[in-house]
């Protein structure tokens, strides 16, 4: 092999190695560090979304004790919100006993909310009633967390079609208004 | 991926081309007149079995209501002198169904108009009326579109995604559906407006706010193929509509909505069927 040959190759082969590295690096370091997702615990105001005596949106203000990421933070939020309003005249969105197994992020910045059975099974019916869930839920994931784009909800685990056998879920929501 | 979707259209193309035959025979047979089409009617009265749906105060049940109110249009579609109706009940009995089988059940049925009776229920018990939804768009979400989109062609104002062209005819026939579900859902609520506010025996007057036609993603609409809607006669959550879904009398009146509407619509669709001949 010719010298320069060589040379070509060695140069190539660090080049791969240089830019593969930076990759690895980048990948375990830098993104976990994007401010956007990864933050000091601090104290923040929230405000979570039940419904008032209209039917519609009525938002409660709370302080919380924050987590480290986004993810820690969205899991603490829908907690408040599945424990129910404090001020008289609102009502819950969620149905009491849900609770949340876990929280995912994925790459077009969809939160995952993982539910246990009891989003199905505690529903008490109604087209409404299903939407003002849903509504209260989204609202306050998105109000929030702004860097969130759309939510998706799971049931242990898995993708369902509907929570109470009206609206279709198996897709990205995002809608944040309830208009009557 | 790609061989799939031209196994279908090969599929899709060979059943349009078998629908196209015996339509023709009749001509060629030289027989007078073509018989009188049944117009299908599918029905479909929501939750059953296991799933009660909402509940009232009193205890009534969504899935006993609506299964009378189901039952009762059946009775009057059936019996009218005038249009010859096929009607399909997705369920005739207090029974569970799961959401799947009610679509496949009124597509097998190749029903002319789907229509799913659901009666309603909120977190506030202020919330009461009746209320009609036709699908907003599979491609949006369920929260989409609530509050009724004003001109029908809205859907036409999305932008197009011609890459594929089965997407593209898919779109095309859910726009189709779209209009016509919109007009069925107009029909309803103007029906059921007229003939509730009609006083009833011993002059009885049932109050019903009227709430509108409205768009959501049921996941029940957006799987039949053909014209759409889900009705919400009333809330359970609230005693005046609760006592009204009580009452044997506002049953009949709200049925009678429901019948003049589909007369409508019937006479819409089939006359454009007609047209295509
Ligand atoms: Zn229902």
């Amino acid at each position: 092999m010719k010298l320069r040959t060589k040379l070509l190759l060695v140069f190539i082969l660090t080049a791969t190695g240089v830019i593969a590295g930076y990759k690895v690096v980048n990948s375990i370091f830098f993104r976990p560090q994007n401010p956007a997702f990864n933050y000091a615990p601090e104290i923040k105001k929230i405000k979570l979304y039940f419904i008032n005596r209209d039917g519609k949106l009525q938002a409660e203000k709370r302080e919380i004790q924050g987590g480290v990421g986004i993810l820690e933070d969205v899991k603490i939020c829908v907690k408040e919100l599945a424990a129910g309003p404090k001020e008289a005249g609102l009502f819950r969105g969620l149905p009491a006993g849900v609770v949340l197994n876990g929280v995912f992020i994925d790459d077009n910045r969809c939160i995952y909310l993982d539910f246990n059975q009891n989003i199905v099974e505690n529903q008490a019916g109604g087209t409404t009633r299903e939407m003002q869930m849903l509504y209260s839920l989204v609202n306050t994931v998105l109000d929030n967390f702004t860097q969130v784009t759309s939510v998706r909800i799971l049931v242990e685990g898995h993708e369902i079609k509907t929570l109470g056998g009206h609206l279709d879920i198996t897709q990205p929501l995002r809608s944040k208004q309830l208009e009557y | 991926m790609e061989k799939i979707k031209i196994l279908i259209f090969v599929v899709l193309s060979g059943v349009f081309l078998l629908q196209e035959t015996p339509a023709r025979n009749p001509a060629a047979n030289g027989l007078k007149e073509l018989p009188v089409k049944n117009f299908c009617v599918v029905i479909d009265p929501g939750h059953g079995g296991k799933d009660g749906g909402a509940v009232g105060n009193k205890g009534t049940q969504e899935k006993n209501v609506v299964l009378d109110i189901a039952s009762m249009l059946a009775k009057v579609l059936v019996d009218n002198a005038g249009r010859n109706y096929k009607v399909v009940l997705t369920r005739a009995e207090d029974k569970f169904i799961a959401l799947e089988d009610r679509i496949t059940f009124a597509n097998q049925a190749e029903g002319d108009i789907f229509i799913s009776i659901h009666a309603n229920a909120s977190e506030s018990r202020n919330d009461n009326g009746f209320e009609v939804y036709y699908n907003s768009l599979a491609t949006d979400d369920a929260l989409t579109n609530v509050a009724r989109r004003e001109n029908a062609g809205a859907a036409e104002r999305k932008d197009p995604q011609p890459t594929d062209s089965m997407f593209v005819l898919w779109e095309l026939a859910q726009n189709e559906f779209q209009k016509e579900s919109m007009n069925f859902a107009d029909a309803i609520q103007a029906g059921v407006e007229t003939a509730v506010s009609k006083p009833g025996e011993n002059g009885k007057k049932y109050l019903m706010r009227n709430r509108g036609v409205k768009q959501a993603g049921f996941a029940v609409l957006r799987g039949v193929r053909m014209p759409a809607v889900l009705v919400e006669t009333s809330y359970l959550s609230n005693e005046n509509d609760e006592n009204n879904l009580r009452s044997p009398e506002f049953k009949e009146k709200m049925v009678e909505g429901l019948f003049e509407a589909i007369e409508k619509i019937a006479g819409k669709i089939n006359r454009r069927q007609d047209g295509l001949k």
